[in-house]
């Protein structure tokens, strides 16, 4: 090559190709996929705890999405009842599909561990609820009071294992935010089903009703 | 200590192979009009590129800390310490520093320095070049101090702060670039080498996808697209194409010959460039993502053979022939093993890609192996060896010991070989055992303690490895060098033209 | 400073350039035919793909290997075993043991136990109840007070394999008692098909006669 403008020209024509192909046509799809009726908006002490999981980079131990249950177990797994689908992430903003699972996936896990005294023992110590567990203890989220300073609004967590004489465990506010953001976790509701479309989407044998697996929500938009 | 000597002075990488050369190759020894030509280019970039490749030392050892803290924690949970020292956080401390500090600073150095010697000019601005650099080191460090502190963002690669962070490190790039494109305007060579075809393209590239994965807009399913479009591209468009350039320069350049084929080096270019920049969404196969774009991402993630036979081959049929002179030349060594790492990371790239594979080894340790092929046993040696090679030519000395090359050499080569090994088996089983709904989801954590472990003494051998090389730099940084106290250059050009003849 | 001097340190000074060749140029060497072969074979497979399993192009996930033929075989459900109890240990490792523990013996304070147990071993409408909608507010088994959060299974289990979690409860360890048939879960599925939320204890207790 002989001419900068045809290295710098080319190079801006091929990472322009791939924008508009990743980015700039998916962006008016993606951005007319309406929440489900099922699928309410994050609460604030939510939002806040979402925040929290976030700030402690819970999401590279867990991932929050159930893939294709043709090719995966993630739904045999009981990770959820179908797999879920662009509309359920509408209110999340970042995702937080995450990319590992050393840990479960946890886009329903508010199905699964509703207890939020489950989650404040494990947040405190994993290894008193799970004995097998590697995921990191999260201390700092908790004050260690003496029992004689507890306030009549903190909330005590009653961890296994602790004697008596010991300074009692009180949660934050980010670690109950937490615990409330992670009990909010549901993609089960139904999803809204478009007449036809599976015929639309060309799957559907010719001649056969549209019979749509409605736990996987393929012809979702 | 002469025997150490002795051979140090024939590591400062260009080797005089022992082997006969054939007339035809570019290996005829330089007039003094072109030694003078690099005396001269490579003082002009000399400082950005030291500030460049000092930074990227330090967050090399800072993110090998980090990351060996991450990796101990991770099989060791009860080691977790107070909140800034949470496996979640210091893993991401690790990322960040190694591939922003340490990946990005150094290549940067080596475009700064590669730059100026392909279009035979002396860096334009680099007063400018110098202070983009500073405001991209400077910048990162604070961000590192905030993600210790809570991750302020919630992506994978994009955890720097919006405006505390992306907004410097856009400007300090920049202004690189910028440098970089005004030398090659003023260029004294009529056609453009390979190697600045790569390394122009990512500092376009580079801008572009990173102001795309940071902007605020993106929600939802959206932000996740966006997220992958960007961290692949990191990989593809910035990582690989400079030091895929990197490798273009030095391979031949040390071996006094031209690189194999000019066709496939064109071929090789631009199907990368198409290719990589579509594979984003193979990162999400199977979940909540618009079908038609994760087909064609896991079809350009095949595709990707073409660039990837074309650069493999190109790079080995100039080494063949000559792969004794991997003996005599360390960044011939490093660089050498990277490009064939480069090959074989696409290669296990594309296959990770297919359905049928990424089912099994998607959210698995496998991924963070093959992480690690890419951003260290290619970009990271390919990295090792410019430095040796650039060094001591922008500071005009010797390394100073052919023993520390070595030892950092072997450090790192088995550090990364028991890594990815263990990772990737560890990964297999892992996968297999969650596809399995039969299978409790605790083996699939136990299954990958041994590897997890495995990790941690790799980590302590590569941490080990950079030490020794930064205390290597250390001591070429403080070694007496002769021609301080000498005449301006100037005036001993006759004596070179003397001795040149 | 001698001239013989000023000669060496400037020789040492060059050396690196000295031994350093000219920059490198490009070869003319043509791409192998079979480079050629290798891209028209991927370009043509791509094609393939591309067209094969593109879906639509709209926001729609999951297109790819749905709709009949199945791309797969159903291999990923394991056939669930013949064998009730068994089915039932199975699925207690995945969803019971997190609260339940790994022997049954629960979590002192927060987790009741569910071996030995009157809530276990006592009626078996009682345990499906709570088993498909779960349980809410204080409870006491096996003489301690619990104030948890159980959830329900409804959902997520089918009737045998609730049948088959109930009865492995039921025999598991020292328990022992009749097992609990697949039609039961049925019946009592239907009998509660309006019930939402969680059972709590008196409720459990009081209207159903042949309570614990
Ligand atoms: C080092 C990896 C790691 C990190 C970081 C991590 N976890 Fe975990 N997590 C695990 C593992 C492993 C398990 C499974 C064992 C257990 O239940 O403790 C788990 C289990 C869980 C569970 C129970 C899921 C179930 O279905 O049983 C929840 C809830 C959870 N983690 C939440 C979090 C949150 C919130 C954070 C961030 C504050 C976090 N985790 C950080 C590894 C991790
Ligand atoms: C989130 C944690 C959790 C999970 C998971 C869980 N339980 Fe429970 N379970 C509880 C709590 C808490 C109680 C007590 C409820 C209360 O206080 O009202 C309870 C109560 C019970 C009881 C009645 C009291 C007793 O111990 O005899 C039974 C029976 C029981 N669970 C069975 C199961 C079975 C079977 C499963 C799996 C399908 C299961 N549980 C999963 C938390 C859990």
């Amino acid at each position: 090559m002989k001419q900068t403008w045809l290295l710098v020209g080319g190079a801006l024509v091929v990472i322009g190709f791939a924008w508009m192909v990743l980015v700039g046509i998916p962006h008016t799809m993606l951005v007319r996929v309406e929440a489900p009726p099922g699928l309410e908006p994050y609460t604030e002490s939510q939002a806040r705890g979402r925040t929290v999981y976030i700030r402690n980079g819970c999401i590279y131990c867990h991932t929050q999405q159930v893939r294709d249950d043709a090719f995966t177990s993630d739904v045999a797994r009981g990770w959820g009842r179908r797999p879920t689908v662009p509309a359920d992430y509408v209110y999340d903003r970042p995702h937080l599909m995450g990319t590992m699972r050393t840990g479960p996936d946890l886009i329903n896990v508010g199905i699964r561990l509703p207890d939020p005294e489950w989650h404040l023992i494990h947040f405190y110590d994993p290894r008193a609820v799970v004995e097998w567990s590697i995921m990191p203890p999260y201390r700092f989220l908790f004050d260690e009071v003496p029992e004689e300073e507890v306030g009549p609004d903190d909330r005590v967590v009653a961890i296994p294992g602790r004697g008596p004489d010991e300074p009692v465990v009180v949660a934050t506010p980010d670690v109950l935010a937490l615990v409330d953001y992670l009990r909010s976790l549901n993609r089960s509701y139904p999803l809204a089903q478009p007449a036809g479309a599976a015929e639309d989407a060309g799957i559907a044998e010719p001649g056969e009703p549209a019979e749509v697996d409605d736990r996987s929500g393929r012809t979702m938009p | 200590m002469s025997g150490g000597e002795a051979r140090a002075v024939g590591v400062g990488s260009a080797l005089t192979a022992p082997a006969p050369r054939p007339a035809e190759e570019a290996s005829r020894l330089p007039t003094s009009e072109e030694r003078e030509l690099r005396l001269r280019v490579d003082r002009s970039s000399r400082r950005p590129v030291l500030v460049a490749f000092g930074c990227s030392l330090v967050a090399l050892l800072l993110g090998s800390v980090f990351g060996l803290t991450a990796s101990v924690q991770m099989h060791s949970p009860e080691l977790a310490g107070p909140g800034w020292l949470t496996f979640g956080r210091v893993r991401t401390a690790h990322l960040n520093a190694m591939v922003y500090g340490w990946a990005s600073l150094a290549m940067l150095g080596v475009s700064l320095w590669m730059i100026p010697r392909l279009v035979h000019q002396e860096l334009k601005w680099a007063r400018l070049a110098e202070f983009g650099v500073w405001i991209w080191a400077l910048a990162l460090g604070y961000q590192l101090v905030r993600i210790l502190g809570g991750i302020p963002s919630g992506m994978e690669w994009l955890e720097i702060g919006l405006y505390t962070g992306d907004t410097f490190l856009t400007v300090g790039g920049g202004m690189v670039g910028v440098a970089l494109l005004r030398t090659l305007l003023a260029r004294a060579v009529p056609h453009l080498y390979v190697s600045v075809w790569y390394i122009m393209a990512a500092l376009i590239w580079f801008p572009i996808i990173f102001i795309t994965g940071n902007w605020p807009a993106w929600a939802g399913a959206e932000s996740a697209a966006v997220n992958w479009f960007y961290a692949h591209n990191a990989l593809g468009l910035w990582l690989t194409a400079i030091n895929v350039g990197a490798a273009y320069y030095l391979i031949p350049k040390v071996l006094g010959r031209p690189v194999y084929s000019y066709q496939l080096s064109l071929v090789g270019f631009w199907t990368l460039g198409f290719f990589y920049s579509l594979n984003g969404m193979h990162h999400v196969i199977g979940g909540p993502m618009p079908t038609w774009m994760i087909t064609t991402s896991i079809t350009a993630s095949v595709l990707m053979v073409i660039p990837v036979a074309a650069v493999a081959i190109n790079h080995h049929m100039t080494v063949v022939g000559r792969f004794a002179a991997l003996r005599y030349s360390p960044t011939l060594r490093f660089v050498v093993l990277g490009a064939m790492a480069y090959t074989a990371v696409s290669l296990q790239g594309i296959f990770t890609a297919l359905r049928e594979v990424n089912r099994i080894t998607h959210f698995t340790q496998w991924t963070v192996g093959h992480a690690h092929v890419g951003v260290y046993a290619f970009a990271t040696l390919i990295l090792f060896g410019s430095i040796y090679y650039i060094l001591p030519r922008v500071l005009r000395r010797e390394w100073p010991s052919a023993r520390l090359i070595s030892w950092h050499f072997w450090l790192v080569l088995l550090g990364i070989a028991l890594y990815v090994t263990a990772l990737t088996v560890a990964g297999v089983f892992q996968g297999l055992y969650l596809m399995d709904p039969a299978v409790p989801f605790r083996a699939s954590v136990d299954v990958t303690l041994a590897g997890l472990q495995a990790r941690s003494v790799a980590a302590v051998m590569l941490t080990a490895g950079h030490v020794v090389f930064a205390w290597h730099v250390w001591r070429l940084w403080r070694r007496p060098t002769p021609e301080r106290e000498l005449a301006p250059f100037h005036a001993l050009r006759p004596v070179v033209r003397e001795a040149g003849s | 400073m001698t001239d013989r001097d000023l000669d060496r340190d400037v020789e040492r000074m060059h050396r690196l350039l000295y031994r350093e060749p000219a920059d490198p140029g490009e070869g003319r060497e043509p791409a192998p035919w079979w480079l050629w072969v290798l891209v028209a074979i991927t370009l043509f497979w791509g094609g393939w793909y591309l067209g094969r399993y593109g879906g639509t192009f709209d926001a729609s996930a999951h297109l790819a290997f749905a709709g009949p033929p199945r791309e797969l075989p159903d291999e990923r459900v394991a056939p669930p075993p013949e064998d009730l109890v068994e089915l039932g240990g199975s699925l207690y490792v995945r969803h019971c043991q997190t609260c339940h523990q790994a022997e049954g013996e629960g979590v002192p304070g927060v987790f009741p136990p569910v071996v030995q147990t009157e809530w276990v071993v006592g009626s078996p409408d009682v345990l499906i109840r709570i088993l498909l909608q779960g349980l809410e507010g204080p409870i006491e088994v096996a003489g301690e007070l619990y104030t948890g959060f159980m959830p329900g299974w409804e959902a997520l289990l089918t009737d045998e394999e609730l049948a088959g979690v109930a009865t492995f409860l039921r025999q598991w360890q020292e328990n022992d008692a009749p097992p609990v048939a697949p039609e039961d879960v049925a019946r009592v599925r239907a009998e509660t098909a309006d019930r939402v939320e969680p059972w709590t204890a008196p409720e459990l207790t009081d209207p159903l006669e042949d309570g614990p």
